[in-house]
């Protein structure tokens, strides 16, 4: 579904991803982990065009997408629920959800998609008419999600929803992802938390300063040995 | 978005053109071979440059958009014009005064002013400029709309000429120091200078009344080329032609200040064979630099003499270099500060604290004791108000009741400013960097306490000025050689990655040499093996530097082996405290936070 082939990345004068090729199947869980600075983030940003200076070829639906403008491959289906949450602040719940789908123009479908991630999201539900800057970090991370989901994406990005998030919530976080999944929405999932990560991941790649050294079934992975000294902590 | 702050030093051919122009047009003046017409308009040139280079120390530097800058520089022209009309004085005098009144004035109105943020200042500003002309033109000593003439004329080509690289040299050395950075730091981010200890609203005002005092320099400069004044010479247009001077220029850049205001000036003279044409092809000039270069033509970019020399002199500019022999450890000399961890005293305390927002109680009577150089840690639910307890202690928000004791002293009402040199430092959960600035110039900021000079020294340089700068430097690259972030001194800080930015914020904080060291989510974003680092950083920092920790943090690995007593918050009360095992254990923080399996 997204196919990413030798892609390269310079970055504030750094060669930040040196050669990356990946895919997502339609309907999977695909997960990055690696450590900070490895380029996964950058990876994603990439993937929406939100970086410049890149090489190699990115493409969705078999669709070549290396080249088109943000809100354009928005439109195409690919929804990124960005790293540090940035929900607009001064706006409330809902027009922030309302803003997910702004390129969608059926409305009678954006209004059973809101009351879809309420149904995700109580808590959002019960925030509807708050600023969005007055919600505590994990509300935000949330509402990042809803957000990305109103623009009823088929594959959603997501940066590090994990993030500051309190035990309990991350794995809420993260039972909600595969709830997502469910659904039919393909994931593509940056963390940290590589334990997490590779719980709910039907497949991931593993990166370390911009390149892939390793790649596979989530579950073999998570076995093994050298995944588990680096990123699984024993 | 485009924003490309990353310095690229122009080429020194630049610099030795600007020179080689400069000489070659004195050695005209001065051989008689150049009109009267021509020695006006190169004059206006110079006052303009004093003009443009003063409002970039409001604009660029500090980033107070003023857009009344006529207004100071009628303030000078006026005064000028009275001294020399009533009194006769000479030029010197009056440049002088007029200085100095416009500073004056600068700083009653900077005082109210610059409590503002951004759009308000600008029409606060804009609305004190037109209140200058209006009253200009009513009063009757002012000479009202026909203005004053038989000023003293001056041949000041030559004067003007000094007073503008006079003007330049300052702001240029200001730029480069503590104050400077000082400065540059409010325009980044206002909170995060707070809390390095900046007293923000000094150093706007200070900005603010050195802009002012160059404006009036330039408007007593005008007044005695021009021997008649009126007010409609200082209208909002002037303002605005200063700012498209700096603007076209690259806010921030005294180089690009000095070139856009040359370009502007002398181009519509060049243009004046197409008459009215010139009317459309200078806005169409002005249009396409801001669609293509939208941040001026110069950006933040500025030439650099370090690298001139060193082009001349073939070596490496000094400040790229490590410095050599003499090494101050700023850990000893923090240490010297610090006192005996012996003793069990509590280093802070919080009496029945609360705040409200809106009618909601985020935090509720709190009661809490820190002990002197303990790791400490709170932990809760998210929105549990763990963020807004850190907030209160450092004076970010105000308390709605209770007490908020430091070293037995109340700091409750205090500016975060005064509670960072106080000795609180902290981090921020969305890290708050100067994101624009290199990653060295992030912790010589925070040094701005160490500087033990002023403005007066950061102008004049004398030797101590140097000497105080390398200590400064060298400290802030020990610190950050010890944080694994000496290889990127040069990086702008945005082009960090997250976990080394996160590092460098903490940096930062113990660059403010603090006691106590807030950290709010300071293992966010970073993985197991990264967090462990941390843990070990975090343990050996609280060591070494004589410091209480006190963190907010959702990873439990972190939290369980670091801290010694730990505090849990559930909507905004504490619901525990105690060791790690007891909170493990207790069953009303299992249910509000840790969830049943706890790793």
């Amino acid at each position: 579904m997204l196919k990413v082939t030798d892609l390269h990345v310079y970055y504030g004068g750094i060669h930040a991803i040196k050669g990356i090729s990946l895919s997502v199947k339609e309907g999977q869980i695909v997960s990055l982990i690696g450590a900070n600075g490895a380029g996964k983030s950058t990876c994603l940003n990439t993937i929406c065009n939100l970086v410049n200076n890149s090489k190699g070829k990115i493409s969705f639906l078999d669709r070549d997408i290396t080249s088109a403008p943000p809100h354009k491959i928005v439109k195409l289906g690919v929804a990124q629920v960005p790293e540090g949450r940035k929900v607009f602040p001064q706006m409330t719940v809902a027009e922030n959800l309302d803003m997910g789908a702004y390129v969608r123009k059926d409305k009678s479908g954006v209004r059973h998609d809101m009351g879809k991630v309420y149904k995700l999201f109580p808590r959002l539900l019960e925030r509807k008419n708050q600023l969005a800057g007055t919600l505590s970090g994990g509300e935000q991370q949330m509402l990042a999600i809803g957000r990305g989901l109103m623009a009823k994406p088929r594959i959603l990005l997501l940066d590090e929803p994990s993030m500051g998030l309190a035990p309990l919530l991350v794995r809420e976080i993260f039972s909600i992802i595969r709830e997502i999944n469910s659904l039919g929405t393909t994931i593509l999932l940056v963390e940290q938390n590589a334990n997490m990560a590779l719980s709910i991941a039907n497949y991931a790649y593993v990166l370390e300063t911009g390149r892939i050294v390793l790649e596979g079934e989530a579950k073999v992975l998570a076995a093994d040995e050298k995944v588990k000294a680096a990123y699984l902590g024993g | 978005m485009n924003k490309h702050p990353n310095k690229i030093y122009a080429s020194p051919i630049l610099i030795f053109l600007g020179f080689a122009a400069l000489i070659y047009i004195n050695l005209q003046v001065s051989l008689d071979r150049v009109n009267f017409y021509v020695i006006g308009v190169l004059s206006v040139v110079a006052i303009n440059i004093i003009l443009t280079v003063s409002l970039n120390l409001i604009n660029g530097i500090t980033g107070q958009l003023s857009i009344g800058h006529a207004g100071f520089m009628a303030i000078g022209a006026y005064t000028t014009a009275l001294f020399s009309i009533h009194l006769g004085t000479p030029i010197y005098f009056n440049l002088l005064v007029s200085g100095i009144a416009a500073g004056f004035v600068g700083f009653l109105i900077g005082l109210p002013t610059l409590r503002l943020r951004g759009d308000y200042l600008a029409i606060a500003t804009l609305g004190f400029g037109e209140i200058i002309r209006v009253i200009l033109q009513n009063l009757r000593f002012t000479g009202g709309a026909a203005g004053l003439g038989g000023i003293d004329w001056v041949d000041n080509f030559y004067l003007t000429q000094f007073m503008a690289i006079v003007v330049v040299i300052v702001v240029w050395r200001i730029g480069a120091s503590a104050p400077g950075r000082a400065m540059v730091a409010i325009r980044e981010d206002e909170t995060a200078a707070e809390t390095v200890g900046i007293n923000t609203t000094k150093f706007k005002v200070m900005a603010f009344a050195l802009g002012s005092f160059g404006a009036g320099i330039a408007g007593s400069l005008f007044a005695h080329r021009m021997t008649y004044i009126a007010p409609d010479g200082f209208t909002f247009m002037k303002s605005i032609e200063v700012l498209v001077m700096l603007v076209l220029g690259g806010l921030g850049s005294i180089t690009g200040a000095i070139f856009s205001a040359t370009l502007l000036t002398v181009l519509p003279e060049f243009l004046r064979f197409i008459d009215e044409w010139r009317m459309i092809i200078y806005p169409a000039l002005l249009v396409t630099v801001m669609i293509f270069r939208s941040q001026g033509l110069f950006g933040t970019m500025e030439l650099d003499f370090a690298r001139v020399k060193s082009i001349l002199k073939k070596v490496a500019p000094e400040n790229l270099g490590p410095e050599k022999g003499k090494s101050n450890p700023p850990m000893q000399k923090i240490k010297a500060l610090g006192f005996d961890s012996q003793e069990q005293k509590p280093i802070l305390e919080t009496k029945d604290l609360s705040i409200s927002f809106g009618g909601l109680k985020a935090v509720k009577n709190l009661d809490m004791q820190i002990t002197q150089g303990s790791l400490h840690g709170l932990i809760g639910p998210n929105g549990a108000g763990k963020t807004t307890v850190f907030n209160m202690l450092t004076g970010v928000h105000l308390p709605s009741s209770g007490e908020i004791l430091f070293n037995g002293q109340r700091i409750d009402g205090n500016s975060p400013y005064s509670v960072a040199q106080a000795g609180i430092a902290r981090t921020f959960q969305n890290i708050r960097l100067f994101k624009d600035l290199t990653v060295l110039d992030n912790v010589k900021v925070a040094f701005h306490l160490h500087a033990d000079y002023g403005l007066g020294t950061a102008v004049a340089r004398p030797p101590k000025f140097g000497a105080a700068e390398r200590r400064i430097t060298s400290e802030a690259k020990e610190l950050l050689e010890i944080f694994k972030l000496g290889d990127h001194c040069m990086t702008i800080a945005r082009n960090l990655p997250y976990g080394a930015q996160r590092r460098l914020e903490i940096v930062r904080a113990l660059a403010v040499s603090p006691k106590l060291l807030l950290l709010d989510e300071p293992a966010a974003g970073m993985n197991v093996l990264e967090t462990e680092k941390l843990m070990e950083l975090i343990h050996w920092v609280r060591d070494e530097f004589d410091l209480t920790i006190f963190l907010i943090e959702h990873d439990m690995s972190l939290v369980m082996k670091l801290c010694q007593t730990i505090s849990v918050l559930d909507y905004g009360m504490k619901i525990f405290e105690g060791t790690p095992e007891q909170v493990r254990k207790d069953p009303r923080v299992i249910e509000a936070y840790l969830g049943e399996e706890v790793s």
